[in-house]
């Protein structure tokens, strides 16, 4: 009877502590700050695309559709809200100071239209 | 950048226009690194710049900023081009060439190499239109069957893209080059890419630095990863030091790249001088161009609370006063008009192969030149020239007479620097204290240019220790103190205890040449000689400074391993030592108030000082009241070194917000007032204890044997008991009983 009572603590505290080490580990491999360019959702490679002109239109030079027109990357990029050109075009790299040109932009020193390299000199 | 609405066409510099389109020869043009999209698409009501000029041509020839002398209609936008960034393959220069040839849509197709553009709008060599409409040849091989493209994409921008923009503005500026042998860059060399410290988000802001001189979305500085923020988590395997043997104050006060990008091997721009009408660039060191292999030192700066170090690039513009005071830059073209009119007068005096304004006849011709030109300019109301040299300004004043007076307004940023980091070994200090301040330490004894060129045409410098507020006198009294008086100091307290294990093997116990006193029946009576606020005080004092003493000979050699072993951590022990520093002071001046009455020296304590107290033989007791003469200035030195360790520990307490200079001499003197007292207190202990058997329990219990008070303090013994002490044996009764002693030993041996 003794025994028994024995084994199923044994058993208890045993099924506890592999419960327990396998939740520490889970938390462990959740809390390691993921790698930079290993992100799962990041694909590698570009999936292949249409070129498209100022219009729209596809590019295709195996067809000669539209073929000597230079593609847009407005039309290309952002096309079918594959990517969103107009928030991403609004970054500072982008804008350089051009969303907040102004001629009275700082009083203080006139010739300085911007507080970045567009207007800014 | 021109105005949106002018009224002059003298009001016009560089048009929005010229910003995409013109470049010097072998140079890029503006638009060459902005990638497009933005203010290269749509003007400043918001419009596309080719379907305006289409539909009002006029606009060419109007003086509208953004569409004066422009052909948009023709070149099309400069749409943002994804591939500048996100094409490890992508054609910069290409991009250039289509830009300066006006084919700005055709641009992305020319750069990203999709193919072929045949044809330009505008000869950049003549300076004529061609009269040409680009056509495109696409690369087939590109292209799957179905049409679609397969382009090499990164999502992260590699290196290459950033560098190919990032490279050689901050080049000229920083001497940063990345990925480069010659000039390398600790984290580079582990795999560390741009944005994995400027990680960007969708809306594609790049996390930013704080620099000294980038204005542009100052909402998002600090927003990169720092130091710090790997250094201390480990993060991308970072390594994670525990700095144990740099002071806290050094990490707080000195920016990490300070001390981990101690030289830099690329040359970068050192002045430049726009009075030609074009900017000259003068490099640092020998090299022929900027980005030629070159040695040179960073200067230092302190912003935001922190030294950080710079390159402090001196600037040499020529402005006009305008009729409210505010002086502005004069264009390019305003000022290769003057320089042909007086460049006769200007002379070469450095021989660097480029005459420069450095003497007043020089200055004085350029100004009059200027009041010539800008005679008929009709952007300026007032006719005032100006020229400005770093923080200089020079004018006519009312009488014509030139003056040259201070104009820190007009003295531009230093470029901070925060790339091309060394590894932890060849940082600054990785090789002691000494290796800034010592009498050689680079650190505080280089030097940065502030005039290019004085009268005679020589270079003037300056130590860069001025810029950081490190005053002469006190550099010179740390390079004095850190490699030669610390060092002897801490041989100091050897040197006291072997000097008092010596005295002792010699003298032994203070006792008079080992005579006894004549016995009196009440020798072994207990009097009081220190009351229980004296003792307590007097603890209180002993246990602080203890620990205030191992605390600070931890700080002052260095000994963060030692603080850390008993402390844990080498932060807590700095807050206590703090706070316990200013119950020590509060104890000292406590005991002033109790003790300074029986300090006093008086007459007779010059035969204690003649006979030296009796430490160096003797057989005569020495006058002594409560306290004897060496008690006396014993007190009196901790008195005046208590109080300069709480005055100048408070200093330190308060450090953060007083100068460098001042915490610099609080520091060296703090140091010095500490380090003699614990070798003072090392004397003290030895003559209250194994020199003076009988004494150390008198500061613990408060009493002591009347005989011992006969012996040592004999004036204080009469005092107390109103018994003379004077039976205490005479010289001849000392011998007389040396004599006996030594007869009886004979007779019994």
């Amino acid at each position: 009877m003794q025994g028994r009572r024995e084994l199923r603590w044994l058993t208890t505290a045993l099924i506890t502590l592999v419960i327990a080490s396998n939740w520490l580990w889970a938390g462990n491999a959740l809390a390691a700050p993921q790698k930079a360019g290993q992100a799962q959702s990041i694909p590698k490679r570009h999936p292949p695309f249409f070129l498209r002109n100022e219009a729209g239109e596809v590019i295709n030079p195996l067809t000669g559709e539209n073929a000597n027109q230079p593609y847009s990357p407005r039309q290309t990029c952002g096309a079918s809200g594959c990517h969103d050109y107009d928030t991403i075009t609004k970054g500072y790299h982008f804008q350089q100071g051009g969303d907040v040109i102004s001629d009275n932009f700082d009083p203080e020193r006139p010739w300085v239209l911007s507080d970045g390299m567009f207007g800014k000199f | 950048m021109a105005k949106k609405h002018n009224e002059t066409l003298d009001e016009i510099d560089i048009t929005v226009w010229e910003w995409v389109t013109t470049g010097p020869p072998g140079k890029p043009t503006c638009a060459g690194c902005h990638p497009g999209g933005g203010p290269l698409e749509f003007d400043r009501d918001g419009q596309r710049y080719d379907q305006v000029l289409a539909a009002n041509p006029s606009l060419r020839e109007s003086l509208d900023g953004d569409y004066i002398g422009s052909h948009w209609d023709k070149s099309g936008v400069l749409e943002a081009d994804c591939l500048l960034c996100h094409s490890p393959d992508y054609d910069w220069k290409g991009r250039i060439g289509q830009l300066k040839s006006w084919n700005l849509k055709w641009a992305a197709t020319a750069a990203g190499r999709l193919g072929i553009v045949k044809g330009r709008i505008f000869d950049p060599e003549t300076k004529q239109l061609t009269g040409e409409t680009p056509t495109v040849i696409y690369n087939k091989r590109l292209f799957n069957e179905d049409g679609k493209i397969v382009l090499d994409i990164n999502y992260r921008p590699a290196d290459i893209n950033c560098i190919q923009c990032h490279g050689p503005s901050d080049m000229k500026k920083r001497g940063f080059s990345w990925n480069d042998p010659i000039n390398p860059d600790v984290h580079n060399q582990q795999g560390i890419q741009c944005v994995d410290c400027h990680p960007g988000d969708i809306s594609h802001n790049f996390a930013k630095g704080h620099t000294t001189i980038e204005t542009v979305r100052d909402d998002l500085d600090n927003t990169m990863r720092s130091c710090e923020d790997c250094h201390t988590t480990g993060y991308l395997g970072a390594s994670i030091p525990d700095h144990l043997n740099i002071p806290p104050s050094h990490l707080k006060k000195i920016a990490c790249e300070t001390c981990h990008i101690p030289q830099k091997h690329r040359a970068a721009g050192e002045y430049f001088d726009s009075t030609y009408g074009s900017l000259h660039w003068d490099i640092i060191g020998e090299a022929e161009k900027i980005g030629y292999p070159t040695d040179w030192y960073p200067a230092y700066e302190e912003f935001d609370g922190q030294i950080h170090p710079v390159n402090p690039i001196f600037g040499i513009w020529w402005g006009n006063r305008e009729a409210d005071g505010t002086v502005y830059p004069l264009f390019a073209r305003e000022l290769a008009k003057a320089w042909e009119v007086y460049k006769d007068q200007v002379t070469d005096d450095n021989g660097d192969g480029f005459p420069e304004v450095n003497r007043r006849e020089e200055i004085e011709a350029g100004l009059h030149a200027l009041e010539q030109t800008l005679a008929d300019n009709a952007r300026f109301v007032q006719v005032h020239p100006v020229f400005v040299k770093g923080d200089k300004l020079w004018e006519f004043d009312e009488s014509g007479a030139l003056i040259g007076h201070p104009a820190p307004e007009c003295k531009g940023e230093a470029f901070s620097i925060s790339h091309n980091v060394a590894p932890a070994k060849e940082a600054l200090g990785a090789g002691g204290c000494n290796e800034c301040h010592g009498r050689q330490g680079e650190f505080f004894n280089r030097t940065h240019i502030v005039d290019p060129f004085d009268e005679n045409g020589n270079e003037v410098t300056e130590p860069v220790r001025w810029t950081i507020g490190i005053s002469d006198f006190s550099y010179t009294l740390c390079a004095i103190h850190c490699p030669l008086v610390r060092p002897w100091i801490g041989g100091l307290l050897f040197l006291v205890f072997f000097a008092t294990t010596l005295h002792f093997t010699r003298y032994g116990p203070h006792d008079f040449g080992g005579r006894s006193l004549t016995p009196r029946p009440d020798d072994y009576e207990r009097i009081e000689r220190y009351g229980w606020v004296e003792r307590l005080v007097h603890l209180i004092v002993l246990m602080t400074f203890l620990f205030l003493a191992f605390t600070g000979l931890a700080f002052a050699y260095n000994g963060g391993r030692w603080l850390q072993l008993v402390f844990g951590d080498t932060f807590t022990p700095r807050v206590w030592h703090g706070w316990l520093g200013f119950i020590f002071g509060a104890g000292v001046i406590v005991m002033f108030v109790l003790w300074w009455r029986d300090a006093v020296l008086v007459p007779s304590d010059r035969e204690w000082l003649r006979k030296l107290g009796g430490y160096l033989g003797g057989h005569e007791p020495v006058p002594a009241d409560r306290f004897n003469a060496g008690q006396k200035i014993y007190f009196w030195t901790v008195v005046i070194g208590g109080i300069t360790l709480l005055i100048t520990g408070t200093l330190l307490f308060f450090r953060d917000s007083l100068p460098n200079d001042v915490v610099f001499l609080a520091v060296i003197i703090h140091d010095l007032a500490a380090l003699f007292g614990v070798a003072g207190v090392l004397s003290h202990v030895y003559l209250g204890t194994a020199a003076n058997p009988g004494t150390l329990q008198a500061i613990f219990t408060g009493w002591v044997t009347k005989g011992w008070a006969r012996l040592h303090h004999p004036i204080w013994y009469e005092k107390i008991t109103g018994r003379p002490a004077a039976d205490a044996p005479t010289n001849a009764e000392a011998d007389a009983s040396d004599e006996a002693n030594t007869q009886a030993s004979k007779e019994r041996g």
